[in-house]
């Protein structure tokens, strides 16, 4: 039967099925670059856009490890029933942060490569919405702490 | 600030916490909370079982301090 636990640990198969893939493409990228540009442009624009779209690629793979890396914590410390902590809120801000840098790098990259705009614009939101979610946190961390010092 | 004065109301009443903890059904972690001055809070009901346990009125265990 479905339940909690289940579901904490799809989601840690998710995230280290994840990490694979960002690790995996990182060292494949350069050879199936000219596939990835015939998949989604249909013609193989210049050599100068290589650069472009490894130059990104790298950059935000490392950040996109270290949110996973990040979020595998955080599954780690809701599994043993502490959700409600301050690491959390702190891991929280952290894949705010890599999703906001992700975006910044990306929206950057547009300028050569017009796709990564809406790549920049998914990140952006993403990054505002985890921030969002870090504050509820925060807010219910210090609400569970005044709780347990109620006596 | 607040200070609490259990250990106090305790030593006068010639109690020890364990036999307090066991009087108004709190656990020694609380009330070891509560002497310690960590405590946020205290529910209305947790005061009146101390209250009572060690006859006593609130002011004899809380107590109002300038910072």
């Amino acid at each position: 039967m479905w339940n909690r636990k289940k579901s904490i640990y799809v989601s840690i198969a998710v995230c280290w099925f994840i990490l694979a893939a960002l690790i995996l493409i990182a060292i494949l990228a350069p050879f199936f670059l000219k596939d990835f540009y015939m998949l989604f442009g249909g013609r193989i624009p210049s050599d100068h856009l290589d650069y472009v779209i490894l130059g990104c690629y790298y950059p935000c793979a490392a950040f996109g490890i270290l949110a996973d890396v990040t979020l595998l914590k955080m599954l780690s410390r809701i599994e043993k029933d502490n959700p409600f902590c301050k690491e959390n809120v702190e891991a929280l801000r952290v894949i705010s942060v890599c999703c906001f840098t992700v975006g910044l790098i990306t929206f950057l990259g547009s300028f050569s490569y017009r796709p990564f705009f809406f790549v920049a614009s998914a990140a952006l939101f993403v990054g505002l919405i985890l921030r969002v979610v870090k504050n509820v946190m925060q807010t219910a961390v210090e609400m569970r702490e005044e709780n347990d010092l109620t006596i | 600030m607040i200070v609490v004065n259990l250990d106090v109301m305790l030593a006068k009443r010639k109690m020890s916490s364990l036999e307090l903890c066991e009087k108004i059904g709190l656990t020694q972690a609380n009330v070891s909370i509560l002497k310690t001055g960590k405590a946020k809070a205290i529910r209305f009901s947790t005061l009146e079982s101390i209250c009572s346990v060690l006859d006593c009125q609130p002011g004899d265990i809380l107590e109002f301090v300038e910072d």
